[in-house]
């Protein structure tokens, strides 16, 4: 189980806060004087125990009354909210640099270049649209506001859109040279459009 | 932190949280790109839907820049 999939009952933190308000409400209505810093920590112990034990007992009778045992798979990792935002931005310097290049060789040698070209174009198309979309949010989520900024964006933005194109147009071709120079330029104009994202001069 | 800090934080946050389910996408994309167990088939098709992507964020990020730059 991860940490936060702790039942709340079960958070020690949760239920310091609730004994902090409680003990709090008390006094203020007067019922009890200010409650010790130790005491609450005692009473935290003890609701988590005994909220905690209704909680587990819950559980078991219902396990008891199910009617069939859900299937235990290993299942996805779970969207981690912001860390997607967060990989996504560093994502994009990595992946620039994983962009392999053409050469000649024998029939076997080529039949893994092409994969390998292939691989270089897949991996230059969307690490541009990763960089794209991260500009785009930060824009539109009023994080960037600096007009010049955004109008400097848009123009790099073209300017990788056109050469990721041109990476599609030069791997149709299949001519080595063109394909390498087209992903050299494509990994410059991302670059910079991902340094434009940053804040920073590209 | 003033209030308006604290809006900006809120409205970044909120527009990383729409558009988590695209950067999900595109880091699995990313991840099944650089798996070594896809065929050349299977790259190709990613690669047509990889381009269909990068159209749609380039408009998506033209918009954007008219709207607000």
């Amino acid at each position: 189980m991860f940490p936060n999939e702790m039942p709340w009952y079960k958070s020690k933190v949760i239920m310091g806060v609730i004994v902090s308000i409680l003990s709090k409400v008390l006094f203020v209505t007067g019922v009890i004087g200010e409650m010790a810093p130790a005491d609450q920590a005692q009473m935290v112990d003890l609701l988590v125990l005994v909220i905690g034990g209704i909680g587990d007992i819950v559980a078991v009778g219902a396990r008891v009354v199910q009617k069939e045992a859900p299937k235990i798979t290993a299942g996805k990792p779970k969207n981690t909210g912001m860390m997607s935002l967060v990989m996504a931005a560093a994502l994009v310097p990595l992946l620039l640099t994983g962009c392999a290049t053409t050469g000649s060789g024998s029939p076997s040698e080529i039949s893994d270049r092409t994969r390998a070209d292939e691989q270089a174009a897949l991996l230059v198309t969307l690490t541009y649209t990763t960089a794209s979309r991260l500009g785009t949010t930060l824009i539109r989520s009023g994080a960037v506001t600096d007009k010049a900024a955004i109008r400097k964006f848009g123009e790099l933005d073209k300017a990788a859109y056109q050469a990721v194109l041109a990476v599609r147009a030069a791997y149709e071709t299949a001519n080595a040279q063109s394909f390498a120079d087209a992903l050299t330029n494509a990994r410059r104009t991302i670059a910079g459009l991902d340094e434009i994202t940053k804040g920073n001069d590209p | 932190m003033n209030i308006q800090s604290a809006l900006n934080i809120i409205r970044v946050a909120d527009a990383a949280i729409v558009s988590l389910p695209t950067f999900a996408k595109l880091i699995g994309d990313i991840k099944d790109a650089l798996s070594s167990d896809s065929d050349q088939e299977t790259l190709q098709a990613a690669y047509d839907d990889a381009l269909q992507g990068a159209k749609d964020a380039h408009q998506a990020a033209q918009d954007a820049v008219r709207d607000h730059g």
